[in-house]
């Protein structure tokens, strides 16, 4: 018997309940004291085809998902069908056994618990309507892990009763029908049990939410987006907070007009941000130059999905790093960095506001649909030595000598100019997307030109990369060193936990503009090995790695199928490597 | 004080005689009216010779985008309510490149102004078609003269919802400083269409041109909380006179009566310093 380790998942077509049931679940294992990882996959449909959800919990920290299942939970025939080989022997399915339309055969010879239940017919009889389908599955699991009546009644509670007493009701009867199902002998033949731990309290976050936390805390004051999946879920995030916070949340018209009213609220001088994710970062590429142009700072998420074009919506891919290096036409500062984890985008989330008005500048959180999506366990962030940094802001409007207008864009040793917020009395500013002089003034000669070019460019040269931009995990001498980036950064770091012991380490990069340059080139040329991981065709961290730091990275492990690395099949791969003979 | 507090030291670079300068001129005037300070205006302008204004208005001036100044407008105003906001660009900015944004300005009602300096054609790049350009103009993209319809930009603002529609004439400057110092005043989306003279590239509409044919609908009797009548004045007349005033004004919730969070200190000007965060932390425990 195994305690407190589970690889769960719940199937069904969307509209099944297959969400809601998969956060229960969830919240279960961490109510319990378990670390919980959960990975959500969806078409990108309101009715049909095939979600799932699936749930890694156990007492250490989960970084992944793995294919091997100890429980699948088949609110549909499909689920059965897609699933089933994912069963490990002694693992258990649960399906609707009254309706028998799943092909079964060969599960039960291969050791898979065969945890039949009239789902249907539990429904019919809890007072029906198909929302109860994922409160008969979810009894049932509970059943099986081993809850015993009152467990089920509390975790119910949890679950529902935000909902009214009647809705809870309703899914409760539907639960303990299930439940009485599963908990005699079914459960006693299951080789896993949950088993409440005493652990601290912890939250269980997605990287959106993390993020749009860390933005509130920042004193994020104004929002625009236009919906997107992955990204969506900041803006909704923040969009409930909206009062309680003091902040404006703009649904806008378009990603254009989402970017502009960013920009406007900047420009003001408020704390603004946008999100979107590649498709909608295409539309916001011109606003984006112009905030590098008039050195207006702007703070940017960019959540990845698979392209081009529409490509996968609701999946994952990390395919949009070297569109967001380049996007917008000409030469600007832009600061580019890339989160590896929950607690990563929370830290960013604040960060970026500090370094937008530090450096008056756009800065590019770059995420994916597996870091804004998926969930993990953290401890509630720490907040004492986050420090709001504003910037240079000029209290008083004192024209530039000999003129009348408040010299914007002033030359400073740093090439950062005071800011000034409109409402101040005393001079104004002007500035514009044109080229233009210290004072803001359209100007299209040469020296102007290149002094306004020096200075923007100049500007994050003070930013050292090398502080924040890389982290290298493991031992610092290894065989064999993992390079990636961004929400690879969990799978990786789980399939090193998987190899405890073996000589490997890993180079996560973060800074992607600035790039620490020095620090990387320092680490691959002492490897004796380097092997790249990224979620995407080509391997775009290796091109940036080979045009920056001179180091060409020949080996690839590349995933674009739109799904995120399994920490065992990452396991599998890097494993492979370190027993290959040198130079294979 | 007078109206010259809102100069600026450069001068200009618009063609001699360009509808500009009466425009310019009138917005200046309008603030004086409002007896607003330099300090308490910003100005949201596009791309293209209108835009440029910003560079020549003694405020706040951010020259943007082509096509974008109201989305800029209405995140600077949201951000600090307490400024007055004007926005302001061409026909080819607003209507053509920024169409979107015009259509969701006037449904949205935030209490900005726009002003829109419409000539029927793209000046800064020497001379094309816009969409408020006449059916048959000759230009250097439609040599055979332009083949579709131009529109009419105010009766599209009356149908989106804009609380403020009116036209002006940038011939008449001392007409067209009321309108706009009256749509400052005004709560909510106001917008003002300004008929404007290209000497360079549409000679053929020239002041003369359109003094021959501009007038003043209110005087005439026009109510402008009639909504029906707003829109049959938008119709083309038989003796091709152009009418201009006030088309049609309606008392509306702005935006930002909707946003209890905006009570108080503008947005842009709250301590960012120690927010505390846990109690969002808490919930996802």
């Amino acid at each position: 018997m195994t305690v407190n380790r589970f690889n769960m998942m719940v199937g069904g077509a969307a509209g099944l309940g297959v969400k809601t049931a998969g956060d229960v679940l969830a919240r279960l294992c961490t109510r319990a004291g378990l670390h919980v990882f959960g990975n959500v996959e969806y078409p990108s449909i309101i009715r049909g085809d095939h979600n799932s959800y699936q749930i890694v919990a156990g007492e250490a920290f989960q970084h992944g998902h793995r294919r091997e299942l100890d429980l699948l939970l088949a609110l549909d025939d499909l689920s059965v069908e897609l699933h089933r080989e994912e069963i490990r022997p002694g693992g258990a399915l649960i399906h609707d056994s009254g309706k028998g339309g799943a092909d079964l055969s060969g599960l039960a010879e291969r050791g898979v618990i065969l945890a039949g239940v009239p789902l249907a017919s539990i429904v019919e009889e809890a007072g029906g309507g198909a929302r109860l389908l994922n409160a008969a599955g979810l009894g049932a699991v509970m059943g099986l892990v081993g809850l015993d009546r009152e467990a089920l009644a509390a975790a119910f509670k949890d679950a529902f009763a935000r909902f009214g007493d009647e809705i809870l009701a309703a899914n409760l009867a539907a639960g303990r029908l299930a439940w009485e199902r599963t908990s005699g002998e079914t459960a006693a033949a299951f080789d896993r049990r949950l088993e409440p731990v005493d652990a601290p309290p912890r939250m269980l976050v997605t990287g959106n939410q993390a993020l749009a936390i860390g933005a509130i805390k920042a004193g994020v004051k104004f929002y625009a987006g236009y919906p997107m999946t992955p990204s969506s879920t900041i803006m909704t995030t923040l969009a409930r907070q909206e009062r309680e916070y003091g902040l404006v949340v703009k649904h806008a018209e378009d990603e254009i007009s989402a970017v502009g009213m960013a920009v406007g609220a900047s420009v003001a001088g408020a704390r603004a941000m946008t999100a979107t994710s590649g498709g909608g970062f295409c539309l916001m590429c011109e606003f984006l130059g112009l905030a590098g142009m008039t050195e207006t700072p702007l703070v940017l998420v960019e959540s990845q999905r698979p392209g081009p074009a529409t490509g996968l919506p609701t999946r994952t891919e990390q395919g949009d790093l070297k569109f967001v290096l380049s996007a917008s036409q000409g030469d600007f500062p832009r600061i580019v960095i890339a989160p590896g984890g929950p607690e990563e985008c929370f830290r960013w989330g604040f960060e970026a506001f500090n370094l937008a008005e530090r450096y008056q500048t756009p800065v590019i959180l770059l995420l994916d649909k597996h870091l804004s999506e998926s969930c993990w366990t953290c401890a509630p962030f720490a907040t004492d030595g986050l420090t709001v940094d504003r910037g240079a802001w000029a209290d008083a409007a004192a024209p530039a000598p000999g003129e009348d207008q408040f010299p914007r864009h002033a030359a400073t040793d740093t090439g950062v100019s005071p800011m000034l917020r409109p409402g101040t009395p005393g001079a104004t500013w002007t500035t514009t997307g044109d080229a233009h002089d210290d004072l803001g003034r359209i100007s299209e000669e040469e020296a102007d030109r290149v002094r306004h070019m020096d200075k923007i460019l100049g500007k994050v040269r003070g930013l050292d990369a090398g502080a924040y931009g890389w982290t290298l995990h493991g031992p610092a001498e290894a065989d064999l060193t993992v390079v990636g980036w961004g929400s690879t950064t969990q799978p990786i770091l789980g399939a090193l936990d998987d190899l405890a012991g073996a000589p490997v380490n890993f180079l996560q990069v973060r800074g992607m503009h600035p790039f620490p340059t020095g620090d990387v080139a320092r680490i691959l040329a002492g490897a004796r090995r380097t092997v790249l991981v990224e979620n995407n065709a080509t391997g775009q961290l290796g091109d940036l790695i080979a045009e920056r730091a001179g180091v060409r990275i020949d080996d690839a492990i590349l995933k674009y199928s739109g799904r995120q690395f399994l920490v065992d099949e990452l396991a599998a791969a890097i494993g492979e490597r370190l027993q290959a003979p040198e130079g294979r | 004080m007078d109206p010259t507090r809102f100069n600026r030291k450069a001068k200009p670079t618009w063609c001699p005689g360009c509808g500009n300068f009466g425009i310019q001129n009138a917005l200046k005037k309008a603030l004086h009216a409002l007896e607003l300070e330099p300090h308490q205006v910003l100005l949201s302008t596009g791309i293209g010779c209108s835009g440029k204004i910003s560079h020549w208005i003694g405020a706040y001036g951010y020259h943007g985008l082509h096509g974008r100044t109201l989305p800029v407008a209405i995140g600077m105003k949201l951000a600090n309510h307490a400024l007055t906001v004007i926005a302001e660009g061409g026909d080819g900015d607003g209507y053509s490149e920024g169409m979107g944004h015009f259509i969701h300005a006037c449904r949205r009602n935030v209490d900005i102004t726009y002003l829109v300096h419409n000539n029927g054609v793209f000046g800064l790049t020497t001379g094309q078609v816009s969409p408020t350009g006449d059916q048959g103009f000759v230009s250097s993209t439609t040599p055979a003269g332009a083949l579709e319809r131009p529109f009419h930009p105010l009766a599209l603002a009356v149908a989106a919802g804009a609380t403020y529609v009116a036209r002006g004439f940038s011939g008449d400057s001392e007409r067209l400083a009321g309108l706009i110092a009256d749509a400052v005043r005004h709560p909510g989306f106001a917008y003002v269409d300004i008929l404007q003279v290209c000497v360079s590239f549409n000679p053929a509409k020239s002041y003369k041109w359109y003094r021959e044919r501009v007038f003043d609908l209110n005087e005439e009797g026009h109510d402008p909380t009639d909504r029906a009548a707003a829109l049959a004045a938008t119709e083309p007349r038989a003796d091709g006179r152009l009418p201009t005033g006030l088309f049609y004004r309606v008392e509306a919730p702005t935006l930002e009566a909707g946003l209890p969070q905006l009570a108080g200190a503008p947005l842009a000007e709250r301590d960012v310093a120690g927010i505390d965060v846990s109690p969002l932390m808490e919930d996802l425990v």
